[in-house]
């Protein structure tokens, strides 16, 4: 309840008059709940906000404040890059070009044939090699792409590989020993999470059951062989990018992460063996104080979870880390450098929600792949935000606020009725079995849509203060010999390789995928032996399908 | 004998003389088709028949689908960066199958300095990223009022 | 590249859904070649796969050298009257084959299932030179009984897990069906769904799956004369038919195979026992009646709106328990046969 109700409701004349007219006639947050006037003391108490219960220190279940007892003064968030295009000899400079700007962690991102199981000179992959991400095919290309960057040197080396996510990790795990390290002296962070593709991001090769599984093969590869890596982060970005809005999507991503666990403890792990090695990737970017609540209370969420529900005990499965990535409401390609400002309000909130790995987007990333210059911007802003300001002084400055607390509390009653939704049909394959993440969707994106047209959701410079020909930024144009050149590459490749190791490697994943056993340790040899990603998506197609496409609307 | 006894029974949506076709495809390898779907619904919205094609569409499916269904309009939404090489294909097979007065309009992320390129080779209308569904709606009525002249054969 | 012309197929199909003068010559023209091919309609609740089964037969007899026409048809919206079509999503090797050609169409308004054109769509492509139509109808689930007035073949597609639906053998569905399928056979209760199918296959027709010759037996008639008529009785000369229940997965294109050939063997029983002519009339009298009920309705109308009628006060009346509506009704036929 609002500071302001409960005064009128006590038996006191109210002291507040009654106010100007207001801009709206009301506030209501991309959430679709409506936000009040003034948020105050009685809130918390009708919420019976507890310290102890609700927030905890940081360090202490059930973690709202932080996973650890001094977050910022001990370790600023690591400052991320998600990056990649053309050639893998183009993205090796570009990787030492961020490195040198101070970035810690690479995510290499993918060219969408790559990413589909399709090798480079595939007649699906004409006119996308190398655009969305760089190409990858085999080993040799990761090796290149890390030429002079020893993995050890990098807070964590991955990829936000999905559907071939075990494949890219089994690559990671092959150059690990090109480059002569042991595994415990470096981190793979991989993405490979598979389940929220069929909703929300599209790149989704098998169907939703076996995908799910080949996932599980490598977090519990992990598991056995290199248990700090995290083989899994479960996102919430896309979905609710793609229309459910945060409160939704961070049900769903829970719901996701659970259908992971559950597999793993149907394989004979412990909650305490999986938890520890996954990791939460959270976004909400249309309001502020939403995206700082929605980090906090998901961290609360998943405490209570794996304790209550899972009954772990390890403290390290309670904390979940949590990853963000700041891009402003809606990156325009309409005057572009606002989106640094939208950008920046991002980055405070994921350093405000005390998240532990960020990364900042590019101001003209909505026109393709990021120029130098935005690619810097990016950078500094999560430096500036680091350093600058006192932001980073004190732990969870903004605890205890009423607002922020308030909206903790609400949200996380919205996503629990959520999740006992998804869990009542039989999960989140359920769900998407039952299309209601599919509805939930596609109803917030037809919501958002209407809502901008109705200048009621804004976008300053789109919607509101429209301007006319603004100095557009330089797009990034990627070469057209890209394509060419890494056919031939690959093309050559094969003819060098020892065919017969291949084909017996391939054949061993093939035996493995059909027994139902762990995949990892077949493809790990099949990728030293350079098979292509096609090859080894063709022979998992054989055996867990192709995916079926949806049809309704 | 599609009878105009609907205009009674029903309640009086002024049955226009044609029933607008549109083919909404996505074409390469990108996965995100919330654009495309919300395209899609303002045009069934605005009564027209929309056949969707779903995601990673070659050109040649695209256009097959296009002549089969006796379409107006194919809506070809990309987001990944490879609108040129594919919509210069698309329009190329419909010429070549004598299927050139279908007409073609795009969205999604294209840059502002490609759509004089996009124009050239045969792309009526490009809607960039943020224009209203009202708009697209409206201009697809409007292929639909005003058909450009069949081809022969 | 296909063996026919798509775009002059396309636009015949086009004018036949629009009306107009160039679609009633073409549309007599093809009535008059009288070119009747087989008609397989496949119907069933949203969800279970009926467009993967399609697009599987279709490739099948595609295959076999056969030219296929596939109709898949979707509901309109009551409200804009327009329309998403999405079934060709899940037809890629159909669409893609030489020998098929697929083609979306909008229910306009018609119940039941069909589209408003869907007869004369129909007689069109035979005319064409197809050698066979799959259709795919909406099927709500409950009586879907319009596709049994045009398809030669019925094919009722359910899956496991739908509990009750199935059993919707309340009138409707029970009675069109001349062939069950029981589709995603790999699921857990794939077994049980298809055992209750079967069990209600029992407490209507004696004898096996497929064709069955007279007996005594249990020389019960059916009860009900429309699947007399449809299926034959055992103690007919000819015999009957008890439709089969199969399985299939059609995502990994197991039974498939055989649910064509139950489908085949269907239509080679229809007409060794001369039932594919009363399948023939059947259909052309429910084409008849349906054009004449809603020319009846347009001349109606047409004549009331040339009289200045007022149908709102007639509506208001009713509403309001002045008139009652079969007086209402009267009213309005009287516009059109004023000596009544």
């Amino acid at each position: 309840m609002s500071h302001e109700k409960q005064l009128e409701t006590e038996d006191r004349p109210c002291t507040l008059r009654a106010p100007p007219l207001e801009r709206r006639e009301q506030f209501v947050n991309d959430a679709g709940n409506v936000v009040e006037r003034l948020y105050g003391p009685a809130g918390l108490e009708a919420d019976d906000f507890e310290y102890a219960s609700h927030l905890g220190n940081p360090g202490e279940f059930p973690y709202t404040r932080g996973i650890d007892a001094s977050m910022y003064r001990r370790e600023l968030p690591i400052v991320s890059a998600y990056a990649g295009f053309g050639t893998p000899e183009h993205s090796n400079r570009r990787y030492r070009e961020l490195i040198a700007l101070g970035v810690q962690s690479l995510s290499v991102a993918l060219d969408l044939p790559t990413q589909l199981g399709f090798d480079p000179d595939d007649v699906m992959a004409a006119g996308e090699v190398g655009r969305m991400g760089v190409s990858i095919s085999t080993l040799r290309d990761l090796e290149i792409l890390f030429e002079g960057i020893p993995l050890d040197t990098l807070n964590a080396a991955g990829s936000t590989a999905n559907a071939i996510g075990p494949i890219v990790l089994a690559m990671f795990v092959a150059l690990g020993e090109k480059q002569g390290l042991d595994r415990t002296r470096y981190t793979v962070a991989l993405q490979n999470d598979v389940l929220k593709e069929y909703v929300a991001r599209g790149t989704q090769i098998f169907p939703a059951e076996p995908a799910m599984r080949f996932a599980v093969d490598a977090l519990e590869w992990c598991v056995e062989h290199a248990a700090h890596w995290i083989p899994i982060t479960v996102c919430s970005n896309h979905i609710d990018v793609a229309g459910a809005g945060s409160t939704a999507a961070t049900a769903f991503t829970l719901a996701n992460a659970k259908c992971y666990i559950d597999e793993a403890l149907r394989r004979g792990l412990t909650v305490d063996d999986v938890a520890p090695l996954m990791r939460l990737f959270l976004n909400e970017r249309e309001d502020f104080f939403l995206a700082v609540a929605n980090y906090r209370v998901t961290r609360r969420i998943w405490a209570h979870v794996m304790r209550d529900h899972y009954g772990a005990r390890d403290p390290r499965s309670h904390a979940i880390r949590i990853m963000g990535y700041a891009h402003g409401p809606r990156e325009t390609a309409q005057e572009p450098l606002n989106n640094i400002v939208r950008i920046t309000m991002g980055a405070l909130t994921c350093f405000l929600g005390g998240l532990q790995d960020m990364r900042c987007a590019s101001y003209d990333e909505a026109m393709n792949l990021p120029s130098d210059e935005a690619v810097k911007v990016a950078i500094r802003t999560q430096q500036i935000i680091a350093h600058e300001f006192g932001i980073t002084s004190t732990v969870d400055p903004l605890g205890g606020a009423y607002y922020l607390e308030a909206l903790c509390n609400g949200m996380e009653h919205d996503i629990a009725s959520i999740m006992q939704r998804v869990d009542d049909m039989g999960g989140a394959l359920g769900a998407v079995e039952h299309r209601y993440i599919q509805r939930t969707i596609s109803e917030g994106a037809s919501r958002r849509q209407r809502a901008y047209e109705r200048k009621e959701r804004v976008s300053v410079g789109m919607n509101i203060f429209p301007s006319e020909g603004d100095a557009r930024p330089q797009t990034f144009r990627t070469d057209p010999g890209i394509e060419r050149q890494q056919i031939g590459r690959v093309q050559q490749l094969r003819r060098e390789r020892d065919g017969a190791r291949v084909r017996e490697t391939i054949s061993a994943v093939r035996a493995c995928a059909r027994a139902g056993r762990n995949v990892m340790p077949a493809l790990i040899e099949a990728v030293k032996a350079y098979a292509t990603v096609g090859e080894l998506c063709a022979v998992l197609r054989e055996i867990y399908g192709e995916y079926e496409p949806d049809v309704s609307f | 004998m599609a009878s105009t006894s609907r205009t009674f029974r029903s309640d009086a949506i002024a049955q226009p003389e044609r029933r607008g076709r549109v083919l909404i495809a996505k074409v390469g390898l990108d996965g995100h088709d919330v654009g495309a779907r919300l395209v899609a619904r303002a045009l069934l919205d605005a009564g027209m028949e929309v056949i969707y094609t779903g995601l990673r569409r070659t050109p040649e499916q695209i256009v097959r689908a296009a002549i089969e269904e006796d379409v107006d309009v194919i809506g070809v939404s990309i987001l990944s960066g490879s609108h040129l090489a594919h919509l210069s294909k698309v329009r190329r097979l419909l010429e070549e199958q004598g299927a050139s007065d279908i007409r073609l309009i795009a969205g999604g992320v294209i840059p502002q300095e490609d759509i004089p390129a996009l124009r050239e080779l045969g792309v009526s209308r490009v809607f960039v990223a943020g224009t209203p569904l009202s708009e697209i709606a409206e201009y697809v009525a409007g292929i639909v009022r005003a058909p450009a002249p069949t081809q022969p054969g | 590249m296909a063996p026919f012309d798509l775009r002059r197929i396309a636009r015949a199909i086009s004018a036949v859904e629009n009306g107009g003068p160039d679609a009633e010559q073409v549309i007599r023209d093809a009535y008059r070649l009288a070119r009747h091919v087989p008609v397989v309609g496949i119907t069933g609740p949203p969800g279970v796969g009926k467009s993967t089964l399609l697009d599987g037969l279709a490739v099948h007899w595609a295959e076999r050298g056969q030219t296929v026409a596939v109709l898949a048809i979707d509901p309109s919206s009551p409200h804009t009257g327009g329309a998403v079509l999405g079934d060709r999503i899940r037809m890629d090797r159909a669409a893609s084959h030489p020998n098929v050609f697929v083609r979306s169409l909008a229910s306009r308004g018609e119940m039941g299932g069909l589209a408003s054109a869907a007869h004369d769509v129909v007689m069109v492509l035979g005319a064409l030179g197809f050698d066979r139509i799959v259709l795919e109808t909406v099927g709500a689930g409950q009586a879907d009984v319009s596709v049994a007035s045009l398809a030669d073949v019925v094919i009722l597609v359910a899956m496991p897990g739908m509990g009750d639906q199935v059993q919707a053998a309340k009138a409707g569905i029970l009675e069109i069906a001349d062939l069950y399928v029981v589709n995603k056979s790999d699921r857990a209760d794939a077994l049980s769904t298809i055992a209750h199918v079967r069990a209600n296959v029992d407490l209507i027709y004696p004898g096996l799956p497929g064709r069955n010759v007279p007996h005594r037996a249990k020389a019960t008639e059916h009860a009900n004369p429309g699947l007399r008529r449809r299926h034959g009785s055992a103690a007919d000369a000819e015999g009957y038919w008890r439709p089969p229940v199969l399985s299939t997965c059609a995502l990994q294109g197991s039974g498939v195979s055989e649910v064509a050939a139950a489908a085949d063997d269907f239509l080679a029983w229809l007409r060794e026992t001369g039932r594919y002519r009363d399948r023939l009339h059947d259909r052309v009298r429910s084409q008849i009646l349906g054009a004449t009920r809603d020319r009846l309705l347009e001349l109606c109308v047409s004549a009331a709106k040339a009289r200045d009628f007022n149908f709102d006060e007639l509506i208001a009346a009713v509403a309001d328990g002045t008139l009652g509506a079969c007086e209402a009704s009267e009213r309005l036929i009287a516009q059109l046969v004023p000596s009544r």
